[in-house]
C-alpha cells in the first residue's frame, strides 16, 4: 500500500488569522514606508539636495552619531560586565539563599518609567542623594553632580543589566539537571564547570543580548535628555528632538532621522541573523541547580555576596530612593493638582488602549505567522522588527512631517501618541506571544478542528485561556512602556495635552525636587499597578477551569 | 459503511500511499504495520487533515473528501495532546459536544458512568496536569464516546496503558461501537489488541 517511509506532514487550521495578519503586516509596512518617505521628501526639499545638506552638516552628524554609537557600545558592554558575574553568583546561590524575590525585584527596573528611574538614580547617586549623605555623615565630601556620560552609562546599566540578568538566569535554568549531577559526581572545579556547562549556554545568548541592549541604548532618548547635561553628551535622538522642537529645522531633523534609521536597520538585521535570545525569555522559567563541591568555599561565598549586594545597590537602591523620597506629605498635595488629574487620565487611557491594541495585533500576527508556510513567515517578522529600527522619535518626526500639511498635529497628538506607543511596544509583545502561539498551534490545530472549535469560540475557550499568561505579560509590558514613554510626548506635548512622564520631566526641569519626587512615586506605583492588573488579571478571566469545581466553563 | 476506494495520498514525488478498505457500522478494524507505512496518514485522510490526490472516501455513500475536518462525521483520539491543559477533565469532555448540544442531566450521568467504567471515578474536576498520561487518554476516550460520531479513529491511543487498563478501555469501546453503530479504526502495534477485540485486522505493508 505504501512505497516507503515518509516525513510527518504538519496540519494547520485555516481561518481569519492569515488575512487579518496580512492586513496588519501591510499596514505596519505602509506606516513605516510613509514615515521614511516623508523624511526623505523633506530632506530632499532643500534646493541643494539631500547629499549636499548632509555633506554640509557632516561634522555635526558624524560627531553626534559617533557619540551615540560610543555610549551605546559602552552601555551594552558595561551591562554585560555587571550582569554576567551576578547571574553566575545568583545561580550558584539560588536554592540556598532564597533569591527568587531578587529576580522579581530586578524586573521592576525593566518596567520602570525612565523619568522615575532618573529620580531614583539621583536619589542614590546625586549630589544630594543617599551616597552623598552617607559620605558627609562620615566626614567626607558628597558626590559631584552625576550629569554627563557617566550618568548616562549608569542609567543604561541600571535598566539593562537586570534585563540581561533575567535572560542569563533563564538560560542557566535550561541546563538539564543531569549535567549538574555529573559535574558534582566528577568533582569539577568552578572553572571547569563554567567552561563545560555554563559557558556553552551563555555564549549563545551574549551576541543577541548585547546587540539588543546596544539598540535600546542607541535609541535611548529621555535618559540622555535628562542626564546628558549639555550639548557634549547628545545623541541622534536628542538632536532630532532639538532640531524639530526648538530649531524647527525639519530637513535637519529628517536627515538625522534617516541616519538614525539606517544604523538601527543595520543593527536589527544583525539581530535577526543572530536569532537573538528574545525578550520572551524575560518571562521567568523554573530551573534547578544541584549544589556543587566548590559552592561552600568561603572565597566563593564572599564573592557571591559582594556581587549580589553590589547588584542590589545598583538595581534596588534607586527603587527604594523613589519610595522614600516620594513618601512625604507633598504627595497628598500633588494628588490634588488639576494638571496631575489631566495627565493621569491621558496616561492611563493611552497606556490601556496601547496595551490592548499592541497585544491584539501581536496575537493576530503571531497566529497568522504560524499558519503560513515557512517561506512566508519573514513578512510578519519584518513588519514587526521594522519598529525596532524605526524608533519612537523617528516615527514621531516622520508622522509630524507627513501630517502637518493636512491637520493640526497638536490637536491629534493623543492619537499620534497612541499609534507610536502601540508600534514601539509591538515587537516586544510579539516576541512574548509568538513562541507559545506556535506551540499551541502545533499541539492543538488538529484537535480543535476535529472538535469543531473554530473562530471566536476557539479563541474564547481555548486560545485565550491557554495564552493568558503570555497575553497578560505582553499587555502589561506594553502598558508599562506606554505609561513611561517620554519620547513622542516630547514632540507633541503642550499645555493642553500632557502625560505623567512629561509632567514629571517639566517639574524636575523647574527644580521642584519634592514635587518631582512625589510625582515619580505616583508614576512608579501606577506603572506597577497597571502591569500587575494586566499580568494577574489575564489569568482570572473566564475560560480557565477552576480545579475541583463541578461547574462547567465550556458550555455556552 | 465507511468505504475507501483507491484513495491515494502523495508526499512529494517519492512517497505515496494507496488505500482500499471498508468498515461497516458497528465494526472495529485494527490497522497494523511497521512504522512509516501510512497508518496515521490513513486516519488523517479520513479525518480531513490531509487531502487525497485521487480516489473515493465515502460514509453511507456520502462523499467526505470535500468536507473540512469539522464537518466530517468523525471523532479522533490522538496518540497524545488530547486534552486542553487549562480545562478540567469534565470540561475537556464537555467541549466535545457540538455547538448546539447542551449538557443534560442524562448526559452527565453517562459521563459519570464512563468515568467509573474506565477507572476515572472522582477525577472529573481534576486538571490534566493532576492525572497520569494513561488517565488523560481515557478522558479523551470518554469525550469520543459521548460525541458518538459515526466514525471513530483511534491512533495508538492506548499504547501507553497497561494491558489490564487497555482491556477496560476496549470493553467500553466495544459496547459503544455496537450500541451506537459506529465504524471504528484502531491503529495499533500490539497484535493482542485485535485478538482481544475480536475484530478484523488490516496489515499495511510497503510495496
Amino acid at each position: 500500500m505504501a512505497n516507503g517511509t515518509h516525513p510527518i506532514v504538519s496540519y494547520r487550521s485555516s481561518g481569519a488569522y492569515v488575512p487579518l495578519g496580512m492586513l496588519g503586516a501591510a499596514g505596519l509596512i505602509l506606516i513605516a514606508l510613509a514615515t521614511i518617505g516623508a523624511l526623505l521628501g523633506v530632506g530632499a526639499s532643500r534646493p541643494e539636495g539631500v547629499m549636499t545638506v548632509l555633506a554640509g552638516n557632516m561634522p555635526r552628524v558624524w560627531r553626534v552619531a559617533g557619540f551615540t554609537f560610543w555610549q551605546a557600545s559602552l552601555s551594552a558592554m558595561l551591562s554585560l560586565l555587571v550582569a554576567l558575574p551576578v547571574a553566575l553568583a545568583y545561580w550558584r546561590r539560588t536554592s540556598t539563599w532564597k533569591l527568587s524575590k531578587l529576580n522579581s525585584l530586578s524586573f521592576l527596573a525593566i518596567v520602570m518609567p525612565t523619568t522615575v528611574a532618573v529620580a531614583g538614580l539621583l536619589g542614590v547617586w546625586g549630589q544630594n542623594g543617599a551616597i552623598s549623605y552617607l559620605l558627609r555623615a562620615i566626614g567626607g565630601d558628597g558626590l559631584s553632580p552625576i550629569y554627563g556620560l557617566g550618568a548616562v552609562l549608569l542609567a543604561h546599566v541600571f535598566f539593562n543589566a537586570p534585563l540581561m540578568l533575567r535572560v542569563f538566569i533563564s538560560g542557566l535554568s535550561s541546563i538539564p539537571a543531569a549535567q549538574w549531577r555529573l559535574a558534582a559526581q566528577w568533582g569539577l572545579s568552578d572553572w571547569q564547570r563554567f567552561r563545560l556547562i555554563e559557558w556553552p549556554i551563555l555564549k549563545q545568548l551574549i551576541p543577541g543580548l548585547v546587540t539588543i541592549v546596544f539598540l535600546l541604548c542607541f535609541t535611548s532618548f529621555s535618559l540622555i535628555l535628562m542626564l546628558g547635561g549639555g550639548p557634549a553628551v547628545t545623541t541622534l535622538e536628542v538632536s532630532i528632538y532639538t532640531a524639530l522642537r526648538f530649531d524647527f529645522d525639519l530637513p535637519m531633523a529628517a536627515l538625522l532621522s534617516l541616519v538614525q534609521l539606517t544604523i538601527c536597520a543595520a543593527v536589527v538585521a544583525i539581530l535577526a541573523r543572530l536569532d537573538a535570545a528574545g525578550l520572551a525569555t524575560v518571562a521567568p522559567s523554573p530551573g534547578k541547580r544541584l549544589r556543587q563541591p566548590g559552592d561552600a568555599h568561603y572565597q566563593t561565598i564572599l564573592l557571591d555576596a559582594l556581587l549580589i549586594a553590589g547588584f542590589l545597590l545598583l538595581a534596588v537602591a534607586p527603587l527604594c530612593a523613589v519610595i522614600l523620597d516620594g513618601m512625604t506629605d507633598i504627595l497628598l498635595r500633588v494628588i490634588t493638582w488639576p494638571a496631575f488629574h489631566r495627565a493621569l487620565i491621558a496616561s492611563l487611557a493611552l497606556a490601556v488602549a496601547s496595551a490592548l491594541l499592541a497585544t491584539t495585533l501581536a496575537t493576530i500576527m503571531a497566529a497568522a505567522r504560524v499558519r503560513l508556510e515557512r517561506n512566508g513567515r519573514w513578512v510578519f517578522d519584518l513588519a514587526v522588527s521594522l519598529y525596532l529600527a524605526v524608533s519612537a522619535i523617528v516615527l514621531g518626526t516622520g508622522l509630524f512631517i507627513l501630517l502637518r500639511g493636512m491637520v493640526d498635529v497638536f490637536v491629534i497628538a493623543p492619537l499620534l501618541l497612541l499609534l507610536a506607543n502601540m508600534l514601539v511596544a509591538l515587537p516586544f509583545a510579539y516576541r512574548v506571544i509568538q513562541g507559545k502561539m506556535a506551540m499551541l498551534a502545533y499541539a492543538q490545530d488538529k484537535l480543535c478542528d476535529s472538535l469543531d472549535l473554530r473562530g471566536w469560540r476557539r479563541f474564547r475557550l481555548i486560545t485565550f485561556p491557554a495564552l493568558a499568561r503570555e497575553l497578560g505579560f505582553a499587555a502589561g509590558l506594553s502598558a508599562a512602556l506606554s505609561l513611561g514613554d517620554m519620547t513622542v510626548i516630547a514632540l507633541f506635548g503642550s499645555q493642553q495635552f500632557q502625560t505623567l512622564p512629561w509632567l514629571l520631566y517639566q517639574t524636575m526641569a523647574r527644580y521642584r525636587a519634592e514635587d518631582a519626587a512625589a510625582l515619580a512615586l505616583l508614576l512608579f506605583v501606577l506603572t506597577l499597578l497597571l502591569f500587575g492588573v494586566f499580568v494577574k488579571g489575564a489569568t482570572y478571566l473566564p475560560g480557565r477551569s477552576r480545579p475541583h469545581g463541578r461547574q462547567s466553563n465550556v458550555t455556552d | 459503511m465507511l468505504r475507501i476506494e483507491g484513495l491515494r495520498f502523495s508526499w512529494g514525488e517519492d512517497f505515496h500511499f494507496t488505500y482500499d478498505l471498508s468498515v461497516a457500522s458497528g465494526e472495529i478494524l485494527a490497522v497494523q504495520g511497521p512504522s512509516g507505512v501510512g497508518k496515521t496518514t490513513l486516519l488523517e485522510l479520513i479525518a480531513g487533515f490531509q487531502t487525497p490526490t485521487a480516489g473515493n472516501l465515502t460514509w453511507d455513500d456520502k462523499d467526505l473528501v470535500p468536507l473540512p475536518p469539522w464537518q466530517r462525521p468523525v471523532t479522533t483520539v490522538f496518540q497524545a495532546d488530547n486534552l486542553f491543559s487549562h480545562l478540567s477533565c469534565l470540561d475537556n469532555v464537555l467541549i466535545g459536544l457540538g455547538r448546539e448540544e447542551r449538557p443534560t442531566p442524562a448526559l452527565h450521568k453517562y459521563i459519570d458512568e464512563y468515568f467509573t467504567q474506565l477507572g476515572l471515578e472522582g477525577l472529573q474536576s481534576r486538571m490534566p496536569s493532576q492525572i497520569s498520561g494513561g488517565q488523560q487518554q481515557r478522558v479523551a476516550l470518554v469525550r469520543a464516546l459521548i460525541r458518538a460520531r459515526p466514525i471513530l479513529l483511534l491512533d495508538e491511543s492506548f499504547s501507553a496503558l497497561d494491558w489490564d487498563m487497555r482491556k477496560e478501555c476496549f470493553d467500553a469501546l466495544k459496547a459503544v461501537v455496537a450500541s451506537h453503530e459506529m465504524a471504528a479504526l484502531l491503529v495499533s502495534h500490539d497484535t493482542r489488541d485485535a485478538e482481544y477485540l475480536g475484530c478484523r485486522e488490516l496489515r499495511l505493508a510497503t510495496d
